[in-house]
């Protein structure tokens, strides 16, 4: 997946905050969705990261990369004032119908920010350094983020 | 890259396939930016307002010689209102939701402004017009704790359509001053205008009642023992004796003017005099400093 926002990381920039809309919306709300897990919540927080682009858009010198960042932490936030939900991993197996739901389910058991960081890393294909500076935490926060989610993930999954 | 990795790449790239979703559309975001930006301004004009209008009235005070503000608060002084005719060109430049500002109505003398909140919507009873006097706890007839309403419908009927009526929230104390404890962020405030007279109803569910005034000659009102504003110190005096005093406040080298203070068993009065005249008096308990 290349994304515009990807592009930016690069040094590219957008000429318009409508060309960044058209080329970033779907991408946005799709990993705002892999965050969350909910639809209805992506397209909320995506809206209102772009809303705070264009507030911002002549001050940013990459307006894609502050988009992530802007919904990543949003779907971070919202998956924290989530986190009352207790997830059974194992009990998602009821409903499994496809291979990657078991996988979904599977994640949807990290904490929000380990979550993002895997959802960047294996959907986005950011390096962790841009995971870092996305999170906007050490880079050896991401290492060690990343290492205990695949444990995580590897116990709950195999 | 290992087997569990492999998978979390196709596993994510299908869900987010696989997932019914919508994205925002360009329309929804932009109505959203210029509402925003429309709060932002009017936040913005909100805030001047409140710091300009005070310094406005102040500098025309002091070039015309219209007071406008008291000099020596002390601790049972809670009001301190402005000459209406000093401020109600500059309060109208605000269209804040919670603030609503109209010009000539009220005819119907109901103490309706805009879609602010405001008294009840039946008729009241009106008291007569014949009977104001200016005094320590209201304006003869009308009292402090009156329904808006009835307060300005009587006053409505001396003095014809107001010539403003604006509501706003109170925006706090200033740092030097004592504030009334009831005045909060949930106190609403309605300054109602005629020439010559400013009156004040305050609530914070809805149900104003009258609480200020301020007046200068324009308005032709006297107090209950026959003084006008306009009359001299002298007279003053004479009417009230030793429950009057004059304080002179030098607000800048070589100008200033007399502050009067007149006591009462209902309570005070306040005004200023300049050229030996009395130019202005005040009265009640209002939560703002006349902005």
């Amino acid at each position: 997946m290349t994304t515009m926002a990807e592009d930016d990381v690069q040094g590219g920039h957008p000429a318009t905050f409508e060309e960044l809309f058209e080329h970033e919306r779907q991408p946005m709300v799709r990993l705002a969705y892999l965050i969350t897990s909910s639809g209805e919540a992506a397209e909320e927080l995506v809206h209102d990261a772009f809303v705070e682009v264009y507030q911002r858009w002549d001050r940013l010198e990459r307006p894609g990369a502050y988009l992530r960042t802007c919904v990543v932490n949003r779907a971070v936030r919202q998956k924290r004032r989530d986190r009352g939900r207790v997830v059974d991993l194992r009990a998602a197996d009821s409903s499994v119908e496809h291979g990657y739901d078991h996988t979904f389910a599977a994640l949807a058991g990290l904490a929000p920010r380990a979550r993002a960081m895997v959802v960047l890393r294996y959907y986005a294909a950011m390096s962790q350094a841009e995971i870092a500076q996305t999170l906007r935490v050490p880079i050896g926060t991401v290492k060690s983020g990343l290492h205990n989610a695949l444990v995580e993930l590897k116990k709950v999954l195999s | 890259m290992n087997e569990l990795e492999e998978r979390l790449q196709e596993d994510l790239a299908a869900a987010a396939d696989a997932a019914d979703l919508d994205a925002p559309a360009l329309a929804d975001v932009m109505r959203t930016v210029h509402r925003a930006e429309r709060h932002r301004r009017l936040r913005y004009k909100v805030a001047v307002a409140a710091v300009a209008v005070p310094l406005v009235a102040v500098a025309v005070s002091q070039l015309v010689g219209i007071t406008v503000d008291d000099p020596t608060p002390t601790a049972d002084t809670t009001i301190t209102t402005p000459d209406p005719t000093t401020t109600s060109s500059s309060t109208t430049t605000t269209s804040d939701p919670t603030t609503t500002t109209t010009t000539g109505s009220t005819g119907s003398g109901s103490g309706s402004a805009g879609t602010g909140p405001t008294g009840a919507g039946t008729s009241p009873v009106v008291p007569s017009a014949s009977g104001l006097v200016l005094a320590p706890d209201g304006l003869g007839d009308v009292r402090f704790g009156d329904p808006e309403g009835e307060v300005i419908a009587t006053l409505s009927q001396r003095f014809g359509q107001p010539v403003d009526d604006t509501i706003y929230p109170y925006t706090g104390c200033r740092p030097d001053e004592k504030c009334p404890p009831e005045c909060n962020s949930n106190t609403i405030i309605r300054r109602v205008t005629w020439r010559g007279l400013a009156t004040w109803y305050s609530g914070s569910s809805g149900d104003f009642a009258f609480v200020a005034w301020s007046a200068t000659a324009e308005s032709g009102l006297a107090t209950g023992e026959g003084l006008r504003l306009g009359d001299s110190l002298d007279r003053v005096r004479e009417v009230y004796g030793d429950r009057v005093t004059v304080k002179w406040f030098e607000y800048a080298p070589g100008a200033g003017m007399n502050y009067v203070t007149i006591r009462l068993p209902e309570g005070r009065m306040a005004g200023y005099a300049t050229k030996d005249a009395l130019s202005s008096l005040t009265s009640g308990q209002s939560c703002e400093r006349g902005d």
